[in-house]
C-alpha cells in the first residue's frame, strides 16, 4: 500500500485538502503542464463587479464552484469601494481582507481581481494591462490603430492617418510601434508615444517595412523590411539605429516574435517553399527551423512570456490557433485550440488574445489555453484584429 | 485504509499549522488613481493626421549592414529610394489588362503570365526617363495579415525581377504590397480568390512642373 502512494506521489501532482471531513483529491493532468484551475466561490458580489469579478478571474487560473466545493471563499467585505475577504475553508481562517476606492467600479473590480490573483497564486494578474489593436470600420481598405483596456472597454484611437495602419506592437506601455501607409503610401513603421503624441519614423526604408516586435528587454525590435530586395528578418535599437540584417533569403519572412531572454527571434519563412517556423540568435548565424507536427502552414508565432510555449495560427483551410512548447522532448507538438488567428500571449503566459471570424466580420477573443474557454470582447468599434498585449 | 487516513490528516495538520495565526483583521483599503489622471495618451496626443504635422519625420539612422553580400533576387539589387514617387500622379489604365494572377500561397511568376510582363516591359520603355513603374502586390483573405503583407511584396518583387530582366532600369521600379487588405473582387469562393492574388502595374507619371488648371 506505501509503494503504491509513493507511486502516486512522485508521477502526478496532488492537491489534497478537506473541507468539513470530505476529502476532495485534484490530479493535474493537463497535458500542456498548466496547473488546474484553482475552485473558489463568489459570494455577495452582483452585477457589474461580479460580472467583471469573474470574467477577470476565469482568465487567471480560477473556476467557479458553491461555496462547499471550493478551495478559497471569496465574499463582498463591508467596506466602501470594491472589496473582498477571502476564507480558506481548510483553515477555516480569514487570509485576505481588502477593498480599493477611488477610480470607477471597473477600475476599482480589476485591481481587486489582480490582488486576488496575486495573493492565490503568487502570479501578477492581467486585470488591469492593456491591448493595442487595428480596427477598420469596414471589411477592407484603411485601418487605424487603437488602444483599450484587455476585455475591450475604454477603446481609443491612437491614429487618424485616413490610410492603412496596422501591426501594432508595444514598447513597455507608453510607447506603441506599427505600420502606416501615412508617410509614403506604403508599409513604413513608426514609433508613436502615447503620453505625448509624438512620433517618429524608425523604418522608412525602400520597399516594405512591416511586421515590428519590440524585444522584452525594451531594447530593439524586430521587423521586417524588403529594402534589400526580398522581406527579410531584420533588427535595429527602437529609435532605428545598428540595423542589422539577420535573414538573407530569396523568399519572403514575416512576423517575428522574442524570446523572453531577448536573445532569439522566432519568425515565419517561405524559404522552404511553404510557410515554416525558424529561429536566429540576434547576434547573427543560420536560421534553424523549428519543427512543427500535427499542423501546418504555421504563421504569426507569439513566444510565451515565460519561454515555454509558442502559440500560432496553423492554415489548414481555415484558421486555427495552435500551441506548442519551445522546450523539452515536444518541442513544436501542436495542440489545436479552436478556429481563430493571430494569436497573443498574456504577460501570465496562460490567457492568450486572438481574433476570431464571425460571418466575415474580426472580432477579438480571449482564450484561456488549458480550458480553451473562450470569450470574445465585442466593444472594439468595426473590424478588429492584430492584438498586441502591453506587458 | 489506515495508511490513506493518516496521510489525509498529516496533510490537513501542516495546512492549519500553516495558516494559523492569521486573525481577522478590518479591510485594508487602496485607493485608485482617478482615469483622468492617468494620461493613456490618446486623449492628449494630436490629431496626426495632417500631412504637415509629419513633413518633419526623418528617415531612419544610420543603417550599418551586417553580414555577406545579399544572395536575394538579382544580386544586390538595394530597391531604389521611393522618395521619388511623392507627389507624383499614378495611372492605373495604362497597363489594368496586364495585371498578373498568381497561384495560392505562391509568389513565382507562372509560365502564362510571363508575357503580361514582357508587355510591359516592351510598353514602359518607350516611356521617357521622367517615368517610373510601381508594382503593387496583393493576396487572398487565406492568409494571416503579416504572412500576407510580406507575401504579396514577395510577388511584387519577383514580377520587378522579370521587368528588370526585360531590360528595364532597376532604378525606375517600384514595389508596394497591400496584403490582403485591397481585394479586387470582395468574396469568399476560389472566383473571388483568384482575382486578389495579383501584381499590378501602375505607371508613375512625370512630376508636374506647371499646372494647367488654371488655364483658359
Amino acid at each position: 500500500m506505501k509503494k503504491f502512494l509513493v507511486l502516486i506521489f512522485s508521477s502526478v501532482s496532488l492537491a489534497v485538502f478537506a473541507a468539513d471531513n470530505n476529502v476532495i483529491v485534484r490530479i493535474n493532468t493537463d497535458p500542456l503542464g498548466f496547473p488546474p484551475p484553482i475552485p473558489v466561490s463568489l459570494t455577495g458580489f452582483s452585477g457589474e463587479v461580479d460580472s467583471v469579478l469573474r470574467f477577470d478571474l476565469s482568465f487567471m487560473g480560477f473556476e467557479f464552484v458553491s461555496p462547499d466545493k471550493a478551495r478559497y471563499n471569496i465574499a463582498k467585505n463591508s467596506a466602501a469601494g470594491v472589496g473582498a475577504q477571502i476564507t480558506d475553508p481548510l483553515s477555516r481562517q480569514g487570509i485576505y481582507n481588502k477593498a480599493f476606492t477611488g477610480g470607477g467600479t471597473r477600475q476599482q473590480t480589476h485591481a481587486l481581481a489582480d490582488d486576488i490573483a496575486q495573493t492565490l497564486t503568487q502570479k501578477p494578474g492581467i486585470a488591469q494591462t492593456r491591448i493595442a489593436l487595428k480596427a477598420r470600420p469596414n471589411d477592407y481598405g484603411a485601418g487605424e490603430i487603437f488602444i483599450a483596456d484587455y476585455d475591450g472597454f475604454n477603446a481609443q484611437p491612437v491614429t487618424k492617418d485616413n490610410t492603412i495602419c496596422a501591426a501594432p506592437a508595444w514598447a513597455g506601455r507608453s510607447t506603441l510601434l506599427y505600420m502606416s501607409h501615412k508617410l509614403s503610401s506604403k508599409p513604413d513603421i513608426l514609433s508613436h508615444n502615447l503620453s505625448t503624441g509624438a512620433r517618429k519614423a524608425i523604418a522608412r526604408f525602400p520597399g516594405m517595412n512591416s511586421s515590428a516586435a519590440v524585444s522584452p528587454d525594451g531594447r530593439r525590435v524586430a521587423m521586417i523590411l524588403s529594402k534589400s530586395g526580398s522581406p527579410d528578418l531584420w533588427i535595429s535599437d527602437l529609435d532605428g539605429g545598428n540595423l542589422k540584417q539577420l535573414t538573407m533569403t530569396k523568399e519572403d519572412e514575416s512576423s517575428p516574435c522574442w524570446s523572453p531572454d531577448s536573445r532569439t527571434v522566432c519568425f515565419v519563412s517561405r524559404q522552404s517553399g511553404k510557410a515554416q517556423l525558424y529561429t536566429v540568435s540576434v547576434s547573427g548565424g543560420a536560421m534553424q527551423r523549428v519543427p512543427i507536427a500535427g499542423v501546418a502552414n504555421p504563421s504569426e508565432p507569439d513566444w510565451s512570456p515565460d519561454g515555454k510555449y509558442i502559440v500560432f495560427t496553423a492554415n489548414m483551410g481555415g484558421f486555427q490557433i495552435c500551441v506548442a512548447p519551445m522546450e523539452g522532448p515536444l518541442r513544436g507538438t501542436a495542440t489545436t485550440l479552436g478556429a481563430g488567428e493571430d494569436p497573443v500571449w498574456a504577460p501570465n503566459s496562460r490567457a492568450v488574445m486572438f481574433v476570431k471570424n464571425v460571418n466575415h466580420r474580426h472580432v477579438l477573443a480571449l482564450l484561456d489555453v488549458p480550458s480553451k474557454k473562450t470569450k470574445e470582447i465585442s466593444r472594439i468599434p468595426g473590424d478588429a484584429s492584430q492584438p498586441s498585449w502591453a506587458r | 485504509m489506515k495508511t490513506q487516513t493518516l496521510l489525509v490528516l498529516g496533510f490537513a495538520t501542516a495546512l492549519v499549522i500553516a495558516s494559523s495565526g492569521c486573525k481577522t483583521a478590518p479591510p485594508r483599503v487602496s485607493k485608485l488613481p482617478d482615469p483622468a489622471m492617468t494620461g493613456s495618451g490618446a486623449s492628449t496626443s494630436p490629431t496626426p493626421g495632417d500631412g504637415a504635422a509629419l513633413a518633419g519625420l526623418d528617415k531612419s539612422g544610420t543603417s550599418s549592414v551586417d553580414g555577406g553580400k545579399l544572395s536575394g533576387l538579382s544580386g544586390s539589387t538595394d530597391l531604389p529610394n521611393d522618395d521619388k514617387l511623392r507627389d507624383r500622379d499614378m495611372d492605373r489604365s495604362e497597363f489594368a489588362n496586364q495585371t498578373v494572377y498568381f497561384e495560392y500561397d505562391r509568389s513565382s511568376v507562372q509560365p502564362d503570365q510571363a508575357s503580361r510582363i514582357d508587355q510591359v516591359a516592351a510598353q514602359f520603355k518607350t516611356k521617357g526617363a521622367a517615368f517610373d513603374l510601381l508594382i503593387e502586390g496583393h493576396c487572398d483573405e487565406r492568409g494571416t495579415e503579416e504572412y500576407n503583407r510580406s507575401l504579396g511584396e514577395r510577388r511584387a518583387l519577383a514580377i520587378r525581377e522579370l521587368l528588370i530582366q526585360s531590360g528595364v532600369d532597376a532604378g525606375h521600379v517600384f514595389t508596394r504590397s497591400f496584403g490582403k487588405d485591397q481585394p479586387a473582387t470582395v468574396g469568399h469562393d476560389e472566383s473571388a480568390w483568384s482575382r486578389n492574388r495579383r501584381g499590378e502595374f501602375i505607371l508613375v507619371l512625370p512630376k508636374k512642373i506647371i499646372t494647367t488648371q488654371n488655364q483658359q
